[in-house]
């Protein structure tokens, strides 16, 4: 065979991002708006990541087989930073964003209009309604600090935010925070101020379905952040994979390059420093710096040589922990829109966006995750059902639709491992449309295919997704902040010079956000002594 | 007493915050340079509607080296901070009307900034903003502004 | 907190509807020009054809549509903008193509094209004659390959209708004499070209299979001799693979038009081109907004697709709307993709006397005898699935490693199969459920290690879903039937053979003109030509050392 390819490569680059993730991307594109000529090599045929649209079922079908709900659209700096708008990505919010439907036909959906939202949890309980709306108020009083100091920026501790809520008396000026959350579950904290247990599934639904369990033990600090943008979820019109497109643009339209099919093998380190990476082709050089934003495991155990990690690093590393809950999916291909029997009750589910079928108390959710810690997945599936044809028609041929069922199941199942979802694969895809068929009035004749992917599938199709970890790293007091991923590498810098982690592994989390590309780029500039542009105070 | 917003209201300020021997005790040691933006409003006299006064402080550990008002919005270079309020808020602030803590918090005062360096300097935030609410005099009769 | 407004702009020099290579290819030339080019694609995803992806599972690659890269060596776009660098790799295997068999004969294979004695050795098995035919014949076509390029990157002539135009039968005859051959059989069909040339029955399987393979017309058409000459003598042998399956060469012509500052729009689709008077002023998407042209407006989408549905028969002349009408899709035989993710890549019983099967890059099975390969390639034709299931497949994954998880394979392949209406949508599910299992099994007489229990995964792409994905009718994979009647002057019809059309400053540059169905780059590059004569852009596509 005549090999025929020039070097891709040449002379190397200023630095290399490796994974073609939106983090990745995102701190490609700024490094290179402040001069540096930047690589990224992804291992995947296509560039983005969680940012993956694809024909799953049938052609014209589009399916987001991972990121779905783009939830920081307006918050995150980078959209606009980058120009990412000027490259063709469009958002539709959503105006019934989420709802749930309940065994006895009755149905609460939560709008971007807090009037209607409120008129629907008044049909439950009008106390909580009102809580609802004070809460809802409160929020959006700090929602903006809230996202600047906690997503934006690299992190500080747990201790430090109580200091200065204690020192600023934050407590008496508000109805909700407390320095006592840090103590709380999501579930306590809903307990605490709500009476009606539809509402309080409801909304422990979509902490539940932003990785935040809802029994978790100290995740109810971060409660009010994500509160604040329940109403922000948006769908990328074209399907999420258009962000990743657009980010290509603006990273080629810089001058940079974005590499498929290069997969990385080893972070070449020379005496304590990252000077490049080896590819099946051969060696890269990075010039200033490699950046990956791969999960800590790969990179520390896989990527760098067993000699250029240090003992504690290795140790820290070993120790991280991933969310004991995946998610198994069930993608769909529909004639038409599904109807929910609680229409009946109120219209507007038919038009809720993604919609909770099946948790109706905190107690719903203990069970689910106590048996998925068990390794088993629930025996009668709870749904978080997405049509997102309801709000981009485009994502399917005319007059049809796209559904994904998304439900918790653990990755390891007992007896049979991950393998065993193999074989398990499609009898659980068949119980969840199932479930939803139940819940709906007419979805018997509208599935045209369906295609389904086990957590098992997700690590596969995108190894970073460690035991199907969407956040790359578990939701809990012990791995947020500055624990996120280890005390050490919760900076963005690791113990080897010229090496950084900005991926979904970093603070804040995983979820289209930006935030770790973009904290991490604010390390690497104080580091290089870059400009920061971008910083616009 | 001095006009609010005027030279002479600010130096009292300076001259308060320098004079705090707790703020001394607690003031974090790096410079910070903060940019305090006062929009004007339909309600106060002071900056009408459709106009916006533009001062820029610096601190130097527990020194005031700067406390000017700049012809225009400061272009955001080397600023660690920009504070923006309705006049109102501003006056109310300094008339211990309003509590600015809860203004930060209820978003009526945008901050633009490091928060993590704000938290870190919990202590000596809240001696600054004390000072600004309760101790610059103010020549305003029965201490409130004339609205 | 609402989403924000779209920052796009509504009006731009030239519009160009549809993101497959050639408005691609188009586009990145205008853009390098000067010209502010704006480019619409109706897909998330951009090259149509030029598509990879994971039907079988993650991890394995497939390309469903376009496999075999006959033209990058001289593809003007791929030198000009240097995709190689833009991260277009390829591999260039020295087994191109080869038969295997159920029992104990010897495959026959194709080397690539400088390999002429290599291959004849394997023919020679069979015929001695056969070989020599073969290396005289091969080694001619390889001289005669700037020729063909010319043939391929240059306008055709100007062609009206009524009038006459020169006549691509005699370009064959002339063919034909410069290959030694009979001018007589330019008037032929390509099986008794094949017939007359070589005797082996083995040899002819061989190259009844590869005949039909590249959009051409059907085996037993009269008149036909230019494929011959094409599809057996100059296509075989030439074949690159795309590193990382050949979406990237998609990927690396993104590269180029962003490089040139192109402005790309996904999920856009054209539902009509704007007309006023007539002229071509701008399109209109599939969600009602318009996008304006100041100078053109550059389909590269399908001739019926362009005239009928987004142009409308109001703004056509008669003979248009006749012609175009009338302009005949497909050839009668499509192709249906199938995919499987396996353990082991096939080991053939053929391999014992040759094991040059294995690292075949186009591995032709299931078929015993000429007679059967004959049934094959009829079978479509008469709306019949052929019968027992034979393919022809690859396995990139032996060659690059990025295209199958580590340690397994994906094979992909390619039935004939009748056009997409011959069935309905029922039927086609009921082909995808069970053609491939049978398949399987009827492989593993000819590689024994094919059992079920090799195979993880699979999945097959009918034409009905070809139809759908690209809007390549009929699930034709050259944007119109290849006869001599619809190329060169004459595609797609006389009149609109030089990419200009009866509707002023708009353009086509799709599959559907010359030099058709094929990942050529060509058409874009005409078209761009054309342009340029006539309406003044740069030439930028010109260089001293091309003749092209
Ligand atoms: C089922 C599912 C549902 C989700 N739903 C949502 C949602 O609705 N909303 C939301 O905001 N988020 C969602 N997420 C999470 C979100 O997709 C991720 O958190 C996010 O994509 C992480 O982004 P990243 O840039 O850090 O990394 P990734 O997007 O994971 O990108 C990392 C890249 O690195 C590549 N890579 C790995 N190893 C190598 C190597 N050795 N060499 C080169 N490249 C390598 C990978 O192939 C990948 O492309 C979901 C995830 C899953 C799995
Ligand atoms: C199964 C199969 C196998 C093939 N194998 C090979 C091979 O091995 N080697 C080879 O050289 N060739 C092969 N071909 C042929 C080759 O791939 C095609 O001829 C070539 O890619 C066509 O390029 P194109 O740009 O004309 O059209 P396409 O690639 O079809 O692109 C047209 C694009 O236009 C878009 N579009 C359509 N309508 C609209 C609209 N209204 N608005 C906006 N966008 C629109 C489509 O979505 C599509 O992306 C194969 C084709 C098929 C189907």
């Amino acid at each position: 065979m005549a090999p025929e390819s020039v070097s891709m490569f040449g002379e190397g680059f200023d630095a290399i991002v490796i994974g073609a993730g939106h983090n990745g991307m995102a701190l490609a594109a700024y490094l290179l708006k402040c001069g540096l000529t930047v690589a990224v090599l992804e291992r995947r045929t296509e560039e983005g990541g969680g940012l993956c649209t694809e024909e799953l079922t049938e052609p014209n079908f589009l399916h987001n087989l991972h990121s779905n709900y783009h939830s920081l659209v307006g918050l995150s700096p980078v959209y606009d930073d980058l120009g990412l708008y000027d490259e063709g990505v469009e958002y539709a919010l959503p105006e019934v964003q989420m709802g749930s439907v309940f065994s006895d036909g009755t149905a609460l959906t939560i709008h971007t209009d807090m009037a209607a939202t409120h008129a629907s949890l008044a049909r439950f309980s009008k106390k909580d309604a009102d809580t609802w709306l004070r809460l809802w108020d409160e929020v959006r009083g700090y929602l903006d600090l809230l996202v600047q100091t906690m997503m934006f920026a690299p992190p500080i501790s747990v201790d430090d935010i109580t200091r200065a809520l204690v020192a600023w008396g934050v407590e008496e000026r508000s109805e909700f925070l407390s320095i006592r959350l840090r103590k709380m579950s999501v579930a306590e904290f809903l307990d605490k101020h709500f009476e009606h247990d539809r509402v309080k599934a409801m909304l422990a639904f979509h902490a539940a379905i932003c990785a935040y369990q809802p029994h978790v033990r100290g995740l109810a600090v971060s409660y009010p952040l994500l509160l604040g943008k329940i109403a922000n979820w948006h769908l990328c019109r074209g399907g999420s994979h258009k962000l990743a497109h657009a980010l290509l643009r603006v990273i080629v339209r810089a001058g940079g390059r974005v590499f498929p099919q290069v997969p990385v093998e080893e972070i070449v380190v020379e005496d304590g420093r990252a000077v490049g990476v080896r590819v099946p082709d051969g060696f890269v050089r990075a010039r200033r710096l490699v950046a990956s934003s791969v999960d800590v495991s790969q990179t520390f155990e896989r990527l760098l040589r067993p000699e250029h990690v240090q003992p504690a690093t290795r140790a820290a590393v070993a120790r991280v922990r991933y969310q004991d809950a995946s998610l198994f999916n069930v993608h769909l291909a529909l004639d038409g829109l599904p109807r929910y029997r609680a229409a009946a009750f109120d219209p507007a589910i038919d038009r809720a966006w993604i919609v909770n079928v099946g948790y109706e108390s905190l107690a719903d959710f203990a069970e689910d995750f106590d048996a998925i810690r068990a390794g088993r997945a629930p025996e009668v599936p709870r749904l978080n059902a997405a049509v997102n044809s309801l709000y981009d028609p485009t994502d399917a041929p005319e007059g049809k639709a796209t559904g994904l069922l998304r439900v918790f199941a653990p990755y390891a199942l007992a007896g049979g491992g991950a393998e065993a979802w193999d074989a398990d694969k499609a009898r659980y895809a068949e119980a969840c449309v199932a479930r939803w068929r139940a819940a709906c009035t007419n979805l018997d004749g509208l599935v045209r295919r369906t295609a389904a992917e086990s957590p098992l599938d997700l690590e596969r199709r995108m190894v970073n997704y460690r035991f199907g970890d969407w956040m790359v790293g578990r939701i809990h007091p012990d791995s947020l902040l500055d624990h996120r991923p280890t005390d050490d590498l919760a900076q963005y810098r690791t113990p080897i010079r010229g090496l950084y982690m900005c991926g979904a592994s970093q603070h804040p989390h995983g979820y289209v956000t930006f935030a770790p590309g973009y904290n991490c780029l604010d390390v690497i500039a104080d580091d290089l002594g870059l400009e920061k542009w971008w910083r616009r105070i | 007493m001095s006009a609010i917003y005027s030279q002479a209201w600010y130096d009292d300020l300076k001259r308060l915050i320098e004079g705090s021997a707790e703020f001394a005790a607690r003031a974090p040691k790096e410079r910070i340079a903060m940019a305090l933006e006062v929009v004007g409003d339909a309600s106060s006299p002071y900056v009408p509607a459709g106009q916006e006064r533009h001062y820029l402080i610096v601190l130097d550990g527990a020194k005031v080296t700067t406390l000017d008002r700049l012809p225009a919005r400061h272009d955001g270079r080397d600023l660690g901070f920009r504070f923006t309020a309705p006049a109102t808020v501003w006056e109310s602030i300094a008339a211990g009307l309003l509590d600015p803590i809860t203004a930060g918090l209820r978003g009526t005062i945008r901050v633009r900034g490091d928060m993590r360096f704000l938290m870190k300097n919990a202590d000596a935030v809240k001696i600054l903003v004390d000072l600004y609410a309760a101790q610059v005099e103010t020549d305003w009769p029965s201490g409130k502004p004339p609205y | 907190m609402s989403a924000p407004a779209s920052g796009q702009r509504g009006e731009h020099d030239v519009l160009v509807i549809g993101g497959g290579h050639h408005g691609l290819t188009c586009s990145a030339y205008l853009a390098r020009a000067g010209v502010d080019v704006c480019v619409l694609e109706g897909r998330h995803e951009w090259g149509g054809a030029l598509h990879t992806s994971e039907p079988t599972g993650p991890g394995f690659c497939h390309n469903l549509h376009a496999n075999f890269m006959e033209f990058l060596h001289i593809m003007p776009f791929f030198a000009d903008f240097e995709l190689g660098k833009l991260g277009a790799r390829t591999l260039y295997p020295d087994i191109q193509a080869g038969i295997a068999f159920a029992d104990d004969r010897p495959p026959v294979l194709i080397y690539r094209n400088a390999l002429v004695d290599e291959t004849a050795a394997t023919f020679a098995r069979y015929s001695a004659r056969d070989a020599r035919t073969w290396q005289d014949l091969k080694t001619r076509a390889n001289l005669f390959e700037p020729a063909l390029a010319f043939g391929l990157y240059t306008p055709p002539p100007r062609s009206e209708p009524g009038r006459p135009f020169p006549s691509s039968t005699e370009i064959t005859e002339r063919m034909m004499v410069s290959f030694g051959l009979d001018a007589e059989l330019a008037h032929k069909s390509i099986r008794d070209c094949i017939d007359e040339l070589f005797e082996a029955p083995e040899v002819r399987m061989l190259l009844y299979r590869l005949a039909i393979e590249f959009c051409g017309p059907p085996l037993e058409w009269p008149g036909q001799g230019w494929a011959f000459l094409f599809a057996c003598l100059f296509m075989p042998g030439c074949w690159r693979m795309m590193v990382g399956g050949t979406h990237r060469l998609s990927g690396a012509m993104v590269g180029a038009c962003l490089r040139e500052g192109v402005t790309m729009r996904e999920s856009c689709r054209v539902r009509r081109i704007l007309v006023e008077g007539k002229r071509a002023v701008g399109v209109r998407l599939q969600d009602g907004r318009e996008l304006r042209a100041r100078d053109a407006v550059v389909s590269a989408i399908g001739v019926k697709d362009t005239f009928l549905d987004l142009v409308g028969e109001e703004h056509l002349s008669d003979y248009y709307r006749r012609r175009a009408k009338n302009f005949k899709d497909g050839p009668d035989q499509v192709l249906g993709t199938l995919a499987m993710a396996l353990c082991e890549a096939p080991h053939y019983r053929s391999a014992e006397r040759d094991p040059g099967i294995d690292r075949a890059w186009y591995q032709v099975v299931g078929y015993d005898t000429p007679e059967e390969m004959l049934d094959y390639c009829r079978a479509p034709h008469n709306d019949r699935l052929p019968e027992p299931p034979a393919a022809g497949v690859w396995v990139n994954s032996l060659w690059d490693r990025t295209q199958a998880p580590e340690g397994k394979h994906s094979l992909t392949g390619w039935y004939f199969f009748p056009r997409a209406s011959a069935l309905t949508e029922a039927g086609w599910n009921e082909v995808r459920r069970s053609y491939n299992e049978r398949f399987r099994a009827h492989f593993e007489r000819f590689a024994p290690n094919m059992t079920a229990g090799n195979v993880l995964a699979m999945h097959l792409h009918t034409p009905l879903d070809q139809e759908r994905s690209l809007r390549m009718r009929e699930g034709d994979f050259g944007h119109g039937a290849m006869g001599i009647d619809q190329l060169y002057a004459l595609r797609p019809f006389a009149g609109a053979g030089r990419y200009a059309t009866e509707i002023e400053r708009l353009y086509l540059a799709g599959s559907a003109t010359h030099p058709g169905g094929g990942v050529t780059a060509a058409c874009g590059y005409n078209c761009f030509k054309v342009m340029c004569e006539e309406l003044g852009y740069r030439r930028v596509w010109a260089r001293d050392d091309r003749l092209y």
